[in-house]
């Protein structure tokens, strides 16, 4: 089971890495651009499983290490 | 002569800075303790060092969490004394034994360089040499040395005087401009509500000789008494 996570950093947060692409594509003629925000992917494969307890897991693991809740935010799509 | 306890993790770069500090520069006794290890004992004072811990993948400190080590950790910093320095800072936050986390720097780049940054008291790692309002010069070497937590946290934070230490310039002056990573409120060093456990986004452990960046460090190690504090 195919399990996709993508952890944000809360809007109200300042992203530097973001501001500093947004800065060179602005430079490069993206003049329109008024933002960018930068996150992480991740992708977890579980040996079988149902949804139910694939969306406790992956709940428990965002929470325990994937994803730091003071910063943070995450939503994630069980593939297959 | 005290008993250092050094954690060694995958990628703590900064531990043989920090055991040449302690040793050679201070006298005292150094414990390389593993990222293994399920027990700490027989210390007084235990140092996260600086470095990239399982190589900063995730977030700086955070793979920490799962590390054996782990509860040992979060055990011990219930009454024993801890420090916590630059990569250390970050992983006391993410154990959740600090409040906040360690962000990148507002220039989105790596910062190596000295800083200057101002004690206002509050720890209890330190012995009375330390008066607040001391200014000291360091190097801070680091992507992710933003400190954030929300105003709340903030304000909890002050009131509970739990802000060691903020970046300053090198009259003493904080401001917005002085905080150099970003960090909110210029710290760069935070306790915990008992004063018991300090962590620090700047290097003293590389400021303890006169040849390279100073002796500023040795000043702030050299007030850390581990052997003499009363918690």
């Amino acid at each position: 089971m195919k399990i996709s996570i993508v952890v944000r950093i809360k809007n109200d947060i300042p992203d530097p890495a973001g501001e500093a692409i947004r800065q060179l594509l602005l430079e490069a003629g993206s003049s329109d651009l008024r933002s960018i925000r930068v996150g992480k992917f991740v992708e977890l494969d579980f040996d079988g499983g149902d949804d139910t307890t694939a969306t406790e897991r992956v709940k428990r693991l965002c929470q325990e290490v994937l994803v730091n809740d003071a910063t943070e935010e995450y939503s994630f799509k069980i593939e297959d | 002569m005290a008993t250092i306890g050094i954690v060694k993790f995958p990628g703590s770069s900064g531990y043989g800075d920090a055991e040449y500090a302690f040793t050679r520069v201070l006298g005292h006794i150094v414990k390389p303790i593993h990222y293994t290890s399920e027990a700490i004992r027989d210390i007084d004072l235990l140092v996260i060092p600086g470095g990239s811990s399982f190589g900063d993948y995730l977030r700086p400190g955070a793979l920490s969490r799962l590390a054996p080590i782990a509860p040992a950790i979060r055990r011990y910093a219930r009454d024993g004394k801890v420090l916590g320095i630059g990569n250390g800072f970050q992983i006391l936050c993410e154990l959740g034994i600090l409040r906040g986390r360690l962000m990148m720097n507002k220039s989105g780049a790596f910062m190596g360089r000295d800083c200057h940054v101002k004690y206002f008291g509050g720890s209890k790692i330190f012995s009375a040499e330390l008066t607040p309002g001391t200014v000291l010069q360091a190097p801070i070497a680091c992507s992710y040395g933003s400190y954030f937590a929300d105003k709340r946290a903030l304000r909890e934070l002050e009131e509970g005087k739990m802000i060691a230490f903020r970046f300053c310039d090198s009259e003493g002056m904080v401001n917005e401009d002085s905080s150099i990573t970003g960090s909110s409120d210029s710290i760069a060093g935070l306790g915990n509500a008992d004063g018991n456990v300090l962590g620090i986004i700047f290097h003293p452990e590389r400021a303890v000789d006169p040849l390279i960046s100073g002796v500023d460090g040795k000043k702030l190690l050299s007030a850390i008494a581990p052997d003499k504090l009363d918690l």
